[in-house]
């Protein structure tokens, strides 16, 4: 009978929050330069909080490793942004829009590639720095590949109607995780597109049924095609000549207005709200489907825990610009009743003192609540069976990269 | 005086847990099992890689990934005690906060070298590179974020009365012939009560109403056109778009924006500002003499304007006056002022035509 262990996160202990406060105000007063100190230790204080069998996991990165790689990402980006830049200057030329435009689209598809490559490579990086019980983990597998599969993917999607968009991540997730590795053990998955299709249906159905319902539905009200060209004639000819003789649009059209803004309305909202219920979904079935070594796992993570892992830094987020709100406005009449002067410093100072304190509880509650609150949620839904078959892992001290590199320790691509 | 107790013990080479027990002795750290010793850590080479209250977690720089991880409290707290004396990596303590500072301070330095020298060298050696076409075009992007600076809350537009135009044309003709720019100059009124003037990328020279109002003479307004005329020959502002372009580079790096829109913000913003050096805005300066040498003016004229602009704009705020980015130090004045005429003028304008110059916005 196989072992069943949850994977365990520390989320009671205190000390984040000060160390996400001092961590980004350091930072900034050092223009910047801290915060590859800060990314360490938040990263060792992120790795060590999740445990496994009563071992806690730890990050064995240097700051001179990131440093590195922010060095290596400068020399790659530098002339993508020179490239950028001019052409977005030369663009309203007659004479050069074509070489612009060129160039500005280089620039940006050079920009997209260098995101994936560097995404692939700060997994591994990150990988290849996780210790657990004294065996590391590491990572093949080449970056380029990484991003050209991206780029393929994502060309393909116009063409399949979104349809391959299971299929992409599925193939994307299987190469990253048996590119995976701890000890001299491979990582296996089975993620599948077609097994994501029920789930990936039902969340087209979320962000296209509605809209088309609701269409429908203000076409109806209008009272079908030829009255709503009827309508707006009569509208048309109303704000031109006055003359209403031959009525107005009524109130089936304003229906239709609204169902058709709704319509709109959901169209661009729903991709992003219901896109949990899906990934929670997509997380559960790539966990069941991986495994290590005869080691198992199995997930109960769902979208709900998502929702409100945003709900919460959205409430904090709103409190936050409220509270800025209402000081802007205390300190705007203060500064009318004091008759000062349009054009002194200090309550533009203090305005633009109140939009960096809110930056910086943004980025604190960013790193607080996505960072680690999300991470302990998805790692103690996370249940490991069979654990002991890994008791014969041997460890390979690879030499992983020649840079040792991490592009993404002194890069924000969202990813910590 | 040994301290002795239970510990788990990771090898580094399989995941396996060893519950051992550990004795500090003198410079060794040995750890034991039932069967034997299994390892022994001199102190020199000890790392501490995790401390705190509940747990202790060492390592040796001899066995790259053996961990050591004391649980027990009673054994935390004095082996905190008695190794607290050791760095926590063999020679890290000092030569690493010492690298630590030094790459900090290598780190500011470099920005700060980069602001003062760097970037604008850089700049001025690609400035004669871009091609004459490549800086029209690019002018045409910077006007209307320009005009649109200006002209914000008041009533923009260009000032053309038909005398006016014909006016400033003659006399900034032979203006333009005699400082032989290598792009072509449009001269434009601007109608806007602040005394300015612009030269942008480009050969576009936008004289700001509010400077045709302050100034006295004719001569007065050569002096400031033949000083633009300066900044368009020496491709002052072309250089002036590519230093912004690199400083802002340089924050969107430091501050650890990697998508390049910092560049694209900044740039635009700043370029109304044209707050070129001092070294500049004397070349500038003195070419203007040049021009109004050659053409037979008097190149104080220029100095009389800045006094002109000077006394009449306490009320708008210094930093959109022509006086922020030319200062009218008294050595500057000086220098103006000094400088002699040697050939006679060769045209002139009328009374008439400089009232229409002065009455270019309708």
């Amino acid at each position: 009978m196989p072992s069943l262990g949850r994977v365990a996160f520390d989320s009671d202990t205190p000390g984040v929050v000060p160390m996400a406060i001092w961590g980004s105000l350091l930072s900034f007063l050092t223009l910047g330069i801290y915060r590859f100190w800060f990314t360490v230790k938040i990263r060792r204080e992120l790795w060590r909080r999740a445990a496994l069998a009563g071992s806690t996991f730890e990050y064995t990165g240097t700051v001179w490793e990131i440093v590195k790689g922010f060095l290596v990402a400068l020399v790659i980006l530098a002339p993508i942004w020179a490239l950028y830049t001019l052409g977005t200057f030369l663009l309203p030329s007659r004479q050069y829009a074509g070489i612009a435009g060129l160039m500005t689209f280089v620039a940006v598809i050079g920009f997209v590639f260098f995101v994936y490559f560097a995404t692939y490579r700060a997994r591994r990086y990150r990988v290849s720095r996780t210790l657990w019980r004294g065996v590391r983990f590491h990572q093949t597998g080449s970056g380029v590949a990484y991003a050209f599969m991206n780029f393929g993917w994502w060309l393909l999607v116009p063409f399949s109607c979104g349809v391959s968009i299971p299929f992409a991540r599925a193939q994307l997730e299987r190469y990253r995780m048996t590119n995976t590795w701890f000890g001299d053990k491979r990582f296996e998955s089975e993620a599948s597109g077609s097994a994501m299709m029920p789930a990936f249906l039902l969340y087209l159905g979320l962000c296209l049924g509605p809209p088309l319902l609701l269409a429908i539905l203000a076409f109806v009200t209008a009272g079908g095609l030829n009255h709503i060209g009827d309508q707006f004639g009569n509208l048309a000819r109303f704000f031109e000549t006055g003359d209403r003789s031959r009525g107005l649009p009524g109130i089936g059209m304003a229906f239709a207005v609204l169902f058709l803004g709704l319509a709109v309305f959901w169209l661009v909202a729903a991709p992003f709200v219901c896109w949990p219920i899906y990934r929670a979904s997509e997380w559960r079935s790539f966990n069941e489907r991986m495994s290590i070594g005869g080691v198992r796992f199995r997930s109960d993570f769902t979208a709900w825990e998502l929702y409100t892992t945003y709900l919460v830094f959205l409430a904090i987020a709103t409190g936050l610009m409220m509270a800025v709100g209402i000081v802007s406005g205390i300190i705007f009449a203060i500064a009318l009743a004091a008759q000062m002067r349009e054009t002194s410093l200090l309550p533009v100072l203090l305005i633009g003192g109140l939009y960096l304190l809110v930056l910086w509880g943004l980025s604190v509650a960013r790193l607080k609540i996505f960072l680690f609150d999300l991470t302990g949620k998805l790692v103690r839904t996370t249940t490991v069976i069979g654990l002991e078959r890994l008791g014969d892992t041997l460890s390979l001290r690879d030499k992983v990269g020649a840079l040792g590199d991490d592009f993404s320790g002194g890069f924000d691509i969202g990813a910590i | 005086m040994e301290i002795r107790g239970p510990a788990t013990y990771y090898d580094g080479l399989t995941p396996r847990m060893h519950e051992v027990a550990l004795v500090l002795g003198i410079d060794h750290l040995t750890i034991r099992d039932l069967d034997g010793v299994l390892v022994s850590w001199p102190l020199a080479r000890l790392m501490k890689l995790d401390v705190r209250r509940s747990e202790l977690r060492l390592g040796s720089a001899d066995q790259p990934d053996a961990r050591l991880e004391i649980r027990d409290p009673r054994l935390v707290a004095e082996l905190t005690a008695a190794l607290r004396d050791l760095p926590k990596a063999p020679g890290a303590r000092r030569s690493r906060a010492l690298l630590a500072g030094g790459l900090v301070v290598a780190a500011l330095v470099s920005v700060g070298l980069l602001v003062v020298f760097g970037i604008p060298a850089i700049a001025s050696q690609l400035a004669p590179l871009v091609p004459i076409s490549w800086e029209i075009a690019i002018g045409e992007e910077v006007k209307p974020q320009i005009l649109d600076i200006l002209g914000r809350s008041k009533q923009r537009g260009t000032c053309d009365s038909p005398a006016g135009v014909a006016a400033l044309a003659k006399l900034s003709s032979e203006l333009v012939e005699a400082a032989d720019p290598p792009l072509p100059v449009q001269i434009a009124v601007i109608r806007t009560p602040v005394p300015n003037a612009f030269a942008l990328p480009g050969g576009s020279i936008l004289v700001l109403s509010g400077l045709i109002d302050k100034v006295a003479t004719a001569d007065e307004l050569r002096g400031i056109l033949a000083h633009e005329l300066g900044h368009v020959v020496h491709r002052d502002a072309i250089r002036h778009v590519i230093e912004t372009a690199g400083l802002s580079a340089l924050f969107g790096l430091v501050v650890g924006d990697y998508s390049g829109s910092t560049i694209a913000v900044l740039t635009g913003r700043t370029l109304a500002d044209a707050g070129y050096s001092r070294e500049i805005e004397a070349a500038a300066d003195a070419f203007a003499v040049t021009v109004m040498v050659r053409i037979g003016r008097n190149p104080a004229a220029l100095g009389d304007a800045l006094d002109h602009i000077a006394e009449a704009t306490p009320h708008i705020g210094d930093q959109l006056t022509w006086l922020s980015s030319h200062p009218s130090t008294p050595d500057r004045v000086a220098r103006l002022k000094a400088a002699a005429r040697t050939v006679p003028p060769k045209t002139r304008l009328s009374e008439a035509e400089w009232a229409a110059v002065k009455a270019i916005c309708p």
